[in-house]
């Protein structure tokens, strides 16, 4: 018998899911890797949720970018650049820089009207890139397009003349001076000031994936001209080719004077290469009129032998039996998982599982996932629908509609044989460290063993250990130059002395003190760098967009060893978070509160969050701690990203990668890094989540 | 200055294969015991793909049947409503009418709904418009044996595409062998009755 080839499946369904399609023209990525020609912006977005990383490079200089389509009108971009001879600080120059460009026209193929978009480079940062533009695009047909726009700043380097908005005000005629400080904060006394000047370029996309432009730019780098670079002229040629989807390799011909190369790497978190998964086939339903081995009711079968049933049941789809109780007609049982991505489908394989394992007479059943010894929804459904509906073309929606879905009031009933429960995993580990001058990108890779002990349902007991293998984040030698309390800048030191380090070492205890609430406690090495009492309290109605939550810690720092001993510093730290569900694909979180510095201020963050679990957002903190004690950068400010494994390979799989990016770690603003917080943990169990994954129910 | 633009992708990879190295597989075995004397032949090209498959559930006027290596799939009188394990599945499907079809019914065009999965986990259907477009008798050639049955065409399409199912049914009105498009990164898949 010849076998499947599952990779082949992979690669075959995740290929196609790479592709754009989309009627409206799109932009190109330009060498600071927003939408543009070459070196100048253009009016078109990309596809909305694109997320892309494009490297440039020419003479002595590179740039290294993340652009997200937050929305299909607006793009914000992280840059980080590396300049040789640049003139302005002198010598060699790393520099960060964040551009957004709002589209506020769109193109009418139709009629003589093109896009029109607005733009800001480098408004947070040191302003070395410092500009504004309002640039128009137009399709003119046979792939060509024009493009043509007004820039200030930078952008009105070349052939610059007075400020048409000077009509409106004159103190647009002159471009303030900007007091960099510590970078990190918007200066808008400096938007759409002084001279102007005008850009442009055509662009013709002559073949499906082969693109030539020609622009004429108005920067005249000021920093650069001379010393990095001669900028002989204003023209630049460059020619884009889509080596795959997702691809785009670009080389360009630059100011007279010298080539450059740039590369793009693009995905849609929208449809991400692992597609809608190749999963292996579920255990099929089976209908009760062929299961008559299985008995007719739980009381004639024993409730001992239908325990066993589930379990194997549940054992051969991937899932663990966490608690069992039957009554007359419906049996109620508690799942955990440990293979799939989303509850919905452990849903779906449970109820599966039960139609192969429990009696005839059992018309309804009860599914209630359960993570960390915590339930949230109680999923009921009814056995003939799951018989009516199983290849019925409409099955996701028909069966939500008729699956009841409810709080878990009552106690967990966890089987005899779930506790005490010991597990080990011995895996591998890689922590990148990014944005050091001296090198801007360390990792260390090295093995981890994590051990949980769990004697009760809630209680837990867990440890981490880490042997380094390989890397050089001990290579940095950058002492901290903070004026507060050093609880994050001292990393460095942390990641010299800390080999092996212990990671975490805690117990914990998770439990339901009322309806809707949540509670946690943990006690022990919390995170690398701090240990103590962790106590979290969380509000959260079942099929509520909305949650409160409050966390109150105590904790003292350890040794940089990261073995057992504390070093002096000690703080009461804590926060009320209030978190949002927007339910339009945002979602917001505020926390007030005390940080780990003894600060005390406001974290604000928005996360654009995907239905198969991709999440890309920012988040900023603010904080009584002025900006110049603060240092570089002013505040606590970032990126994060989350993507789950499984929609990258297409198997199933609970692993997300989780990357949260600072331009620069300080001490104000810094949180205790407590695992499990408890939204994260419960949120997934609700009404809301499951019905965002719901697609996978039946898969 | 390339090096950072190296490392920062070098690291973005590499931080995707630390997380592979804790793959786990969802492997399962059948619970029924198949009923072995029945089988068919399951190809898809487009996959590079092929096995043999055997019931594993009936459910009404649906058998579902399964690959040694979990990935199924359910016909209701011959007709496929539902694949597994393929990644891009048919999710479920209302084939009435090409049940009808394929059984010699009218020739009128009638609608065919497929539901699928996108990568966002969100369900979507595609509707298309189906009729019997040509019906003949065939010699068909089934392992070393020939068999006699009407080779019926449908055809169907939308704005998109046009998709074209043939089915051969033996004088027992059983699909004996058939090519049907389940969808659009799957494509056709052939299958043919195993007779022992």
């Amino acid at each position: 018998m010849r076998y499947w080839i599952r990779s082949v499946v992979v690669i075959a369904s995740g290929g196609l899911f790479l592709g754009q399609s989309s009627a409206e023209p799109l932009a190109g990525y330009n060498t600071y890797g927003y939408p543009g020609l070459i070196d100048m912006p253009s009016a078109l977005s990309r596809p909305d949720a694109e997320l892309a990383f494009t490297s440039s490079y020419f003479k002595n200089q590179s740039r290294n970018t993340i652009t997200f389509q937050i929305l299909p009108r607006l793009s914000g971009s992280f840059r980080y650049s590396n300049i040789n001879n640049f003139r302005r600080e002198g010598g060699e120059l790393f520099d960060r820089s964040f551009s957004l460009q709002y589209r506020f026209i769109d193109e009418n193929p139709n009629s003589w009207r093109p896009a029109v978009a607005v733009g800001l480079n480098d408004f947070l940062g040191t302003g070395i890139y410092s500009s504004e533009y309002i640039v128009a695009t137009k399709t003119l047909g046979h792939g060509v397009r024009v493009t043509g726009g007004l820039g200030w700043g930078r952008l009105a380097g070349v052939g610059g003349f007075d400020n048409p908005l000077g009509f409106i005000d004159q103190r647009f005629e002159t471009r303030p001076d900007i007091d960099v400080g510590q970078g990190g904060t918007v200066d808008t006394s400096q938007f759409f000031r002084g001279d102007a000047a005008f850009f442009g370029g055509v662009e013709w996309q002559a073949t499906d994936k082969l693109a030539f432009t020609l622009e004429y730019s108005s920067d005249d780098y000021p920093y650069e001209d001379g010393s990095a670079f001669e900028r002989k002229s204003p023209y630049n040629i460059g020619v884009s080719y889509q080596y795959r989807p997702g691809i785009t390799l670009g080389a360009h011909y630059l100011y007279g004077s010298e080539f450059g190369v740039q590369a793009t790497f693009a995905t849609n978190p929208k449809s991400p290469r692992g597609g809608p998964g190749a999963d292996r086939a579920p255990m099929p339903v089976l209908p009760r009129r062929s299961a008559e081995s299985l008995g007719w009711s739980v009381e004639s079968v024993g409730e001992d032998r239908v325990e066993t049933n589930i379990r194997n049941a549940l054992a051969q789809s991937g899932l663990t039996l966490h608690g069992f109780s039957a009554s007359g007609r419906s049996v109620r049982v508690e799942v955990e998982n440990a293979t799939y991505p989303n509850m919905a489908q452990v849903v779906g394989r449970t109820a599966r599982a039960l139609t192969n394992s429990v009696p005839t007479g059992v018309d309804t059943f009860t599914i209630v996932p359960v993570v960390k010894g915590l339930a949230g929804a109680a999923v009921t459904l009814n056995r003939g629908d799951l018989e009516e509906l199983e290849y019925n073309y409409d099955n996701s929606w028909s069966s939500f509609a008729r699956a009841s879905f409810e709080s878990d009031t009552g106690p967990l009933t966890p089987i005899a044989a779930r506790y005490p429960l010991f597990d080990w995993q011995l895996r591998p580990y890689l922590s990148p460290s990014l944005f050091d001058p001296d090198d801007p990108v360390r990792v260390d890779v090295g093995l981890e063993l994590a051990a949980q002990y769990q004697p009760a349902p809630g209680f837990e007991i867990r440890g981490a250990v880490r042997k380094k293998l390989a890397g050089n984040l001990d290579e940095s030698t950058r002492e901290s130059t903070s004026v507060l309390e050093k609880v994050r800048s001292d990393f460095n030191i942390y990641e010299r002395e800390g080999d092996p380090a212990i990671t975490e070492l805690v117990a914990a205890y998770y439990f339901k003190p009322g309806d809707d609430l949540y509670g946690r406690v943990t006690a022990g090495y919390l995170e690398p760098m701090f240990g103590g009492i962790s106590t979290e309290l969380l509000w959260k109605p079942v099929d509520s967009q909305f949650a409160l939550g409050a966390e109150l810690n105590y904790v003292k720092q350890r040794d940089f060893d990261q073995l057992f001993g504390f070093r002096d510093y000690e703080v009461a730290t804590g926060h009320v978070s209030g978190y949002w569900d927007m339910g339009n694909g945002f979602h917001g979180q505020v926390d007030v509160g005390r940080y780990l510095a003894g600060d005390w201020g406001t974290t604000l963050t928005l996360d654009r969050e995907f239905k198969n679990g991709w999440k890309v957002g920012a988040f900023a903190t603010f904080t009584d701690v002025s900006f110049d004690d603060f240092g570089e950068g002013s505040f606590d400010k970032g990126l994060r990203f989350e993507i789950p494994i499984s929609t990258v390979t297409g198997q199933p799989n609970t692993e997300k990668l989780s990357y949260t990016m600072r331009p620069v770690q300080r001490d104000g603003g810094a949180r205790l890094n407590v695992s499990d917080r408890l939204y994260e943990t419960v949120r997934e169990l609700h009404t809301p989540q499951l019905n965002d994954g719901w697609g996978r129910f039946w898969k | 200055m390339m090096r950072p633009v190296l490392a920062i992708a070098l690291t973005t990879f590499l931080s995707s294969c630390a997380q592979l190295a804790g793959l786990v597989g969802g492997g399962q075995t059948i619970l029924i015991e198949p009923d072995v004397s029945e089988a068919i032949l399951v190809s898809v090209p487009a996959l590079r793909a092929q096995g043999y498959a055997v019931p594993s559930a009936r459910v009404g006027s649906v058998t579902t049947w399964r690959t040694a290596d979990s990935a199924t799939f359910s016909f209701d009188r011959g007709v496929i409503v539902s694949t597994r394990g393929l990644g891009d599945d048919l999710m479920g499907a209302d084939v009435r009418q090409s049940i009808a079809a394929s059984t010699g019914g009218a020739g009128d065009w009638a609608p065919r709904i497929n539901g699928y999965m996108n990568g966002e986990y969100q369900s979507y259907f595609m509707t298309f418009q189906c009729r019997r477009s040509a019906t003949q008798s065939e010699q068909v050639v089934l392992g070393d044996r020939t068999v006699a049955a009407t080779r019926i065409t449908e055809t169907c399409v939308n704005d998109e595409r046009q998709i074209e199912n043939i089915y051969w049914r033996n004088g027992n009105g059983v699909m004996v062998k058939s090519r049907q498009w389940v969808s659009s990164n799957v494509g056709y898949m052939e299958t043919e009755r195993v007779i022992r």
